[in-house]
């Protein structure tokens, strides 16, 4: 499963369980008109740590403020390769 | 109306409301002609401007205010007093001040969802208000008008004749921030978790902002760079309060923590000092003081170089995202559950909001795992506010006990 899929599956997961409308992800949705709100989007990346075994937020030595669904994947995305481990 | 056309001495704009600073000193709102002198008021909105009214007018006029937020549920007897509601063409009254200082109460959420009181003069709730230049801001507020943070606010721009744009805290914060840089807003307080999600707007990169204010939570390097980087014209202060002590400092440098300095040189007259980790500071009238009059703020410190960096707090309480929390509470909750034997709930740092919590539960033998995580966290929400809900719930055969009994957060 690549990371959009599970990000995007974290999501609904999240949408469903506050009983949220979730709307459709595109790239340019932007993530603050939808109604997740800051703690929303702080279980998101608690819950993509414990899935994904890294948290990009706190791996990032210039902080980046994703607006967008697809900034949010990318900052993943981007992160991916260090978190794994070296050997 | 563009921010130009209006006039800039101390105003507040609310959505019902526009009140200048002369309207606020002169009870344009007929506050008094609704209280009895030396009178018990409640006041129920979430309007800022109505909150300002009364903080000009009815401070030395009724005994006791209490500012109650229109959502919270409380006994009867809180609000069964004389409750007031603006009357834009009231008289005007004339008193001399009360002998005694007006009471102001608040009402805090708590764990059980039963708003605690907290009472304030306007001596006490000024305490941490920082003097600005006159007439220099327009200032926004995000902040509810009737808690500690919304008033500092509007006692602040009280004070230094600032204008504020308040939007309708109903309004998703996307649209509030949209209203405050169309109003001319050009400073702003927010928590480090509210800056955050401002961060993430694209239109702040239009944003001239002047003043920023991070206050409620610890405010970490990586926030306050991401705001100097975005807002270069903006002076960023971040404060300190203790609303254990009443004791408050800012500080202006950007960078994290506070300078080791202020340990010998009091910031503000607040003389400060660590012991076994713990910030105490020096305020000899509060009641857990010790004989030399130093009392602990209940923060874990620690000193890097030339710093003094906030670690969490000692009582094990947690601050999501500019909320108190305590795991101990959501622990309670979780083990009401007819399914749980046994709950932890411990903090996990969350570049978002500080912290946010985790639980850990064991279940009653044979309990089907489908879709319980979903139903526990259900639970708390339907029990306590939003902050207290666990980020995640991981179901584990048995939980880790330490030497001394204790279940391991």
């Amino acid at each position: 499963m690549d990371i959009r899929a599970i990000v995007l599956e974290e999501l609904l997961v999240l949408f469903e369980e506050d009983d949220l409308a979730a709307p459709e992800f595109e790239d340019d949705t932007l993530l603050l008109e939808t109604d997740l709100d800051s703690l929303g989007f702080a279980v998101l990346v608690t819950r993509l740590e414990e899935r994904l075994g890294y948290d990009p937020f706190s791996l990032m030595d210039e902080p980046i403020y994703p607006a967008t669904f697809k900034e949010f994947v990318d900052i993943y995305g981007q992160f991916a390769s260090e978190a794994r481990p070296s050997t | 109306m563009s921010p130009s056309e209006r006039s800039l001495s101390a105003a507040v704009r609310s959505i019902d409301y526009e009140l200048t600073g002369d309207e606020l000193r002169s009870d344009r709102l007929g506050l008094r002609s609704q209280v009895p002198r030396g009178g018990v008021a409640a006041l129920s909105t979430n309007d800022a401007a109505v909150v300002a009214a009364a903080l000009t007018s009815l401070d030395g006029w009724a005994s006791e205010v209490r500012l109650i937020p229109p959502c919270a549920e409380l006994p009867a007897q809180v609000v069964d007093v004389a409750t007031i509601a603006p009357r834009p063409d009231g008289p005007k009254v004339q008193s001399d001040p009360l002998p005694d200082a007006t009471r102001w109460v608040l009402y805090t959420s708590g764990t059980t969802g039963v708003p605690k009181s907290v009472s304030h003069t306007l001596q006490s709730l000024t305490r941490t208000v920082v003097a600005g230049k006159r007439g220099a801001f327009v200032w926004g507020l995000l902040y509810d008008p009737n808690r500690m943070a919304g008033l500092q606010v509007l006692l602040q721009a009280i004070h230094s004749e600032a204008t504020v744009i308040a939007p309708a805290l109903s309004e998703p914060l996307n649209a509030r921030v949209r209203a405050l840089l169309e109003a001319g807003v050009n400073a702003l307080s927010a928590t480090p978790s509210l800056w955050r999600q401002i961060l993430q707007l694209p239109v702040t990169h239009e944003w001239n902002l002047q003043q920023i204010t991070l206050g409620g939570e610890i405010a970490d390097q990586r926030v306050l760079d991401a705001l100097a980087g975005r807002f270069p014209a903006a002076r960023i202060v971040h404060v300190f309060a203790s609303t254990e002590t009443g004791a408050a400092f800012s500080v202006k440098d950007g960078r994290a923590g506070f300078p080791v300095e202020y340990l010998d040189d009091p910031p503000r007259g607040v003389r400060l000092e660590i012991r076994e980790g713990i910030l105490h500071v020096y305020s000899p009238g509060v009641s857990t003081a010790g004989s030399d009059g130093f009392a602990s703020t209940g923060d874990i410190v620690e000193v890097v170089d030339d710093r003094v960096m906030f670690n969490g707090r000692s009582s094990g309480v947690v601050n999501v995202g500019g909320s108190n929390v305590w795991p101990e509470a959501v622990e309670t909750i979780l083990r009401e559950h007819p399914d749980v034997v046994e709950a932890v709930v411990s903090a996990k740092p969350n570049p978002m909001m500080g912290n946010v919590l985790v639980a850990q539960v064991t279940l009653i033998e044979g309990t089907d795992t489908t879709g319980i995580a979903k139903q526990l966290r259900r639970w708390v929400r339907d029990r306590a506010s939003g902050s207290h809900v666990p980020a995640s719930v991981a179901v584990v055969d048995e939980l880790q006990v330490s030497a001394t009994g204790k279940v391991q957060r």
